[in-house]
């Protein structure tokens, strides 16, 4: 049964990418979304019986070298009980609306690979026992946004953004394989359960470098920090995500919903431990998380793009959770990331199924203004984006009382974040930009305008075709915004102050809604007024902050500027005359001998046999008199 | 049987006598007949090899198969396995056949070019097995000479300055190594390997021109090792002979230099330069990582400004090396298990991709990397594989390179977090390089009128490359394959080390105890 759940997404990744060839390219699809609703399935069953302790199931030996011994297992605890149904089922509505919204092209069977492929990644790393395991579901889920980003493989743009995206979370692979050989150094062990909390006791223990020691807590912990940070698109990684949305948004959903940004979380979470013993990198990682939150948030305002808009929403929400972890509430970080998940997921399949009516889900970027109105031609999908906008942004009586599922979240988070004034005031700033551009969303798409939509052609009746998708993103909808009384979690009203944080938040919450009807609806000339008034501004929050051209200016120009040096080092005239160069100190002079040399070689072949020989021939006769002396 | 190692070594050169003796002629039957003898050979040592695999015994110690004759006066031929050799002798056996398929377009001096494949094999799986010194040094140096013909006769037009380039390097390389073996040999009076393991080094400090060596011989040798080996592997900054060889090699000639020549070289230093001098390894490992770190990186940097895909893959090829180089001196058991992981890997994924570019070439005649774009419209299969090897460099989990790289790292690691911290930085540049180089050559729209007509891989080509794929997720999906035979003799070389290490240090420690002095204890654990 545990192997089902690692198994059948496996199957469906083989089956979608390969199994078209045997099955046909149809019969393919729905044999692979078979497979994740048997995942699914078998998800909630363990999620249903999953009790307080972990459940641990030992599948096989991996990877052994001594010590070292990274297995195969299944572990069912409080992080991963929760998010299987989660991965599964989002997977699941993906895929289906992978193959409802590309039917008649080729791309739902590399769409419907990389989206197995990432339920597969993201399961084996939360289901993991140990750290090689974890990394290889780490590494996977990368290249599953990898794959689900160039899927559209001959648009230039695709390609490029694929490449920007892989390459990024290699920093983050990079970092967490740091990690683990910091954690395996003092441990001299991968599990998780013999490294902590009850197994070695890292505090004290120090890793030389440089000629001094660095505690093992905190240089473990800064790289979990920095692969998490790279990971869930946190401060300065924001970028890959927006990059990342040249995806169909059934993959654009997966990527942001299901793929990377929980993996991150559930790194923090398993570290917890090591985070808590290292006051340095867990103030950090609250640090970034705030700065994301609002940086990502406000860079979601100016975005044209629908998809890249919402996946600055879910960097702005993973963002919150990773600095709740840094505080040290890891569950209530756990929760909000489900919800949001859940909620983003059903918004970026939403306008998806909308942005096919306008014939812009193949062009790479749904644009906003593009929308407009266009809901009332499936009016359940643009219900069940309200719902999903409304479950974000925490409907619901403040203070505990009765609300969507958003509620407890953004409470519980509130008073967590609010030890400080500094944090209190990036929250319900995050809280604001966020509902802010939430509703933008929304009312583009539900509030019809004077300029008429696109038009409807024969080919693209939307009552008959949308309506099934549509009724079941509404039922997802209705789970994700119902789902509250789940929620294990309670927002901390032991003092005033944190009372007082859980109004702020409400009141920012309130305060975007009412900012985005006055913008998008009441006023609908003023974003662009602003936007005339201050023209500075709109092209800063779009390229978020700056941050990709300052990363560009600051790393990938000066590695480019510099592999190009080294590179012409290596072979100065490598593309002139490629084969001539002098790469070696030692062999600066090889070429201009050799020049004169070729006159008179009559074969280099030869030359060398015979200088082999000549060395040869002295190494016998040394062996010869040597053993002779002895 | 007592001599499968020599029957295993000499198939091929046994194929090349015939061949040289008996074929006539250089028609097309003549070529035909050439091409399937030589295939047959491959095939038929391989078959033989896996006997070898199969019959190696993990758990026993020492070395396995083992012959032992006299070759000349005072000269053994002595040859034998254990767990590390073993595995890299299946690695070259299964590589040939591979080699000589992609080689089946070959059309001029067909006999010749055969006869010097298969005498190569014969070359490498000698050096792999030798276990006398001076015959692994003959067979490791003659190794060379079939690669040069090659290039020298099948290779591209600017074949002969390149091949004077590498003649140079090769030959200052075998040079070095030279004297370090015959100082070896004249040190310890033997030429026996497994002799020369057990034989302690003298690593007394000495002074050379004022300049205190700690370690003293131990360490020079070490040195004169690593650079012998070096040119070969080829490590920064003896590399620079390699990449235009190769941008001239014909494929076959590429697979061999890139993969078995650097598999004999690094083989060279974890047999030889880590275990026979453990005190000299201790003292310079400071100094090869240095120079391994940097050449990581320097190799990685260099492939992202490479415009050529077989000179990218070349220096791809160097920065995988300087990480095995890295994780040899490392000289625990992670890292010893990652170093072979990584030959292992390094030799399929690296053979894989220059199979790609050999496939790409012929029907191009080119590998420009300009030349290219949206490849995969047209070549869905070879697109596949060459994303599935350029994975394989980057270490994505499913191939062997995952395992190798993790092994590795968590192996510096333990000795040098700052060298670890350099191969991960390698590791983030390989990656651009590796998928800048797919995405050039694969991706995008076909708008080149040149590749518009391109067909995708031939049965023969698709023989060629899918056993590579197979064998890369075989190490990836089951590792265990590998470390349970390589890791009894890893693991013996690494608690080796330890225990040298630790006796060296008790005999610094004595005088200091006995005037009641301590040493400082380690920082780490």
């Amino acid at each position: 049964m545990e192997q089902t759940l690692l198994l059948a997404p496996l199957a469906g990744a083989l089956i979608s990418a390969f199994g078209q060839r045997v099955v046909g390219a149809v019969a393919a699809q729905w044999t692979a979304l078979a497979c994740l609703l048997v995942a699914w399935l078998v998800s909630i069953v363990f999620a249903a019986g999953a009790g307080p302790d972990p459940r641990l199931v030992f599948f096989d030996n991996w990877i052994t070298s001594g010590s070292f011994a990274g297995t195969l297992s299944f572990r069912l605890d409080a992080v991963s009980a929760p998010l299987l149904p989660l991965i599964t089922g989002m997977a699941a509505l993906c895929l289906f609306f992978s193959v409802w919204l590309h039917r008649g092209t080729t791309e739902p069977a590399r769409t419907g690979s990389g989206i197995c492929l990432m339920v597969f990644a993201v399961v084996l790393l939360a289901v993991a026992d140990d750290l090689a395991q974890f990394l290889a579901g780490w590494m996977a889920a990368g290249c599953a946004t990898y794959l689900l980003t160039g899927v559209a493989r001959r648009r230039p743009s695709a390609g490029a953004a694929a490449r920007h995206v892989a390459i990024v979370m290699r920093v983050g692979d990079a970092a967490l394989l740091l990690a683990i050989g910091a954690l395996f150094s003092v441990g001299d062990t991968l599990r998780f359960d013999d490294l902590f909390p009850a197994g070695v006791d890292l505090t004290g223990l120090s890793v030389s470098m440089l000629e001094r020691p660095w505690p093992v807590t905190e240089v473990v912990a800064l790289c979990c920090v920095l692969a998490a940070a790279v990971m869930a698109a946190q401060f300065i990684f924001v970028s890959w995500i927006t990059t990342a949305m040249e995806a169909p948004p059934p993959g654009a959903a997966m990527i942001v919903a299901v793929g990377p940004l929980l993996a991150a979380l559930v790194l923090l979470l398993r570290m917890a431990p090591v985070l808590a013993a290292a006051p340095v990198a867990s103030g950090l990682l609250v640090l970034v998380g705030l700065v994301t939150a609002v940086v990502a948030a406000s860079g979601a305002l100016a975005q044209r793009g629908v998809l890249r808009a919402l996946a600055c929403l879910g960097a702005a929400q993973a963002g919150l959770a990773l600095a709740a972890t840094g505080a040290g509430a890891g569950d209530v970080a756990l929760w909000m990331m489900i919800a949001s998940s859940g909620a983003l997921g059903v918004l970026m399949l939403g306008a998806g199924l909308i942005g096919a009516f306008a014939h812009q889900h193949r062009t790479g970027e749904i644009r906003i203004d593009m929308l407009r109105g266009l809901a009332r031609r499936t009016p359940m999908a643009g219900a069940a984006m309200a719902l999903a906008v409304l479950s974000l942004c925490g409907l619901g009586v403040p203070g505990g009382g009765p609300g969507l599922t958003g509620l407890a979240t953004r409470e519980a988070m509130s008073s967590v974040l609010s030890g400080s004034m500094l944090t209190m005031v990036a929250t319900c700033l995050a809280v604001f930009l966020t509902a802010l551009a939430l509703w933008r969303i929304v009312f583009s798409v539900c509030v019809p305008t004077p300029k008429p939509p696109p038009p409807a052609t024969e080919d693209d009746a939307p009552p008959v075709r949308g309506a099934l998708p549509a009724a079941l993103l509404l039922v997802a909808a209705l789970g994700v915004a119902l789902a509250g009384p789940v929620l294990d979690i309670a927002p901390v009203m032991d003092a005033g102050g944190r009372h007082s944080a859980l109004v702020w938040s409400a009141l920012a919450a309130l305060f975007g809604f009412l900012a985005a009807v006055l913008a998008y609806v009441l006023r609908p000339e003023m974003p662009s007024r602003l936007s005339s008034a201050l023209p500075a501004v709109e092209p800063m929050l779009a390229a978020l902050w700056y941050l990709d051209l300052t990363v560009a200016r600051l790393v990938v120009k000066p590695l480019h500027g510099l592999s190009g040096r080294v590179a012409r080092a290596a072979d100065p005239d490598a593309k002139a005359l490629p084969d001539e160069g002098a790469g070696a100190p030692m062999l600066h002079l090889a070429p201009m001998i050799a020049e004169r040399a070729a006159r008179f070689q009559s074969g280099f072949v030869a030359s060398h046999a015979a200088g082999i020989a000549v060395g040869v021939l002295v190494l016998l006769l040394l062996v010869l008199i040597l053993q002779g002396a002895s | 049987m007592d001599n499968l190692l020599s029957i295993v070594t000499f198939t091929p050169a046994i194929a090349a006598l015939i061949l040289a003796i008996f074929l006539r002629g250089a028609d097309e039957m003549a070529n035909r007949n050439a091409r399937w003898v030589a295939l047959f050979a491959t095939l038929l040592t391989f078959l033989i090899s896996l006997f070898v695999l199969f019959g190696f015994e993990p758990t026993e110690e020492g070395f396995q198969f083992l012959e032992d004759r006299e070759w000349m006066p005072g000269l053994q031929y002595k040859v034998g396995v254990d767990g590390i050799s073993v595995m890299l002798v299946a690695l070259a056996a299964f590589l040939m056949p591979l080699v000589i398929g992609a080689s089946w377009g070959v059309e001029h001096r067909v006999k010749e070019f055969m006869i010097s494949l298969l005498l190569f094999e014969t070359f490498v799986l000698g050096a792999l097995m030798a276990l006398d010194l001076v015959l692994f040094f003959v067979f490791l140096e003659a190794a060379i000479v079939p690669v040069f013909l090659i290039v020298g006769i099948w290779g591209g037009a600017g074949r002969q300055a390149t091949g004077f380039k590498a003649l140079v390097a090769n030959g200052l390389g075998a040079a070095v190594l030279l004297v370090a073996i015959v100082v070896m040999v004249s040190e310890a009076g033997t030429t026996d390997i497994p002799q020369l393991l057990n034989h302690v080094f003298d690593a007394s400090d000495i002074r050379i021109a004022g300049l205190e060596v700690v370690g003293g011989l131990q360490s020079l040798l070490v040195l004169g090792l690593v650079a012998g080996f070096a040119v070969k592997l080829p490590l920064w900054p003896f590399h620079g002979w390699m990449p235009g060889i190769q941008a001239q090699a014909p494929v076959a000639g590429a697979v061999m230099l890139r993969t078995l020549m650097s598999v004999l070289a690094g083989y060279g230093v974890l047999r030889l330069a880590m275990p026979m001098f453990p005190l000299g390894a201790e003292a310079v490992a400071p100094l090869i990582y240095a120079v391994s770190g940097f050449a990581a990186l320097f190799g990685a940097l260099a492939a992202i400004g490479q415009d050529d895909l077989r000179r990218r893959i070349a220096y791809l090829s160097i920065a995988q090396m300087a990480l095995v180089v890295m994780a040899v001196f490392a000289a625990n058991q992670q890292g010893l298990d990652g170093a072979v992981f990584l030959l292992l890997s390094h030799g399929l994924v690296v053979a894989g991709l220059l199979l790609v570019a050999g496939a790409l070439f012929d029907r191009t005649e080119t590998t420009a990397l300009d030349a290219f774009g949206g490849v995969s419209v047209r070549m869905p299969v070879l697109a596949a594989m060459f994303l599935l090897f350029t994975w394989g460099v980057v270490g994505i989990p499913g191939t062997g390179g995952f395992v190798a790289l993790l092994l590795a790292i968590t192996g510096v690691f333990q000795t040098s977090p700052i060298a670890a911290l350099a191969a991960c930085a390698s590791l983030v540049m390989v990656a651009a390089a590796g998928l800048v180089m797919f995405r050039r050559v694969m991706l995008g729209d076909l708008i080149k009128e040149s590749l518009k007509s391109l067909d995708d891989l031939s049965p023969r080509e698709r023989l060629t490359l899918a056993p590579l794929a197979a064998a890369i997720l075989a190490l990836g999906l089951y590792p265990g394959f590998v470390t349970e035979r390589i890791g009894p003799a890893t693991g013996r070389l690494a608690a080796n080390h330890a225990a040298d290490l630790a006796a060296a240090e008790a005999a610094r420690a004595a005088p200091l105890q006995s005037a009641g002095l301590s040493l400082p204890g380690p920082v780490t654990r």
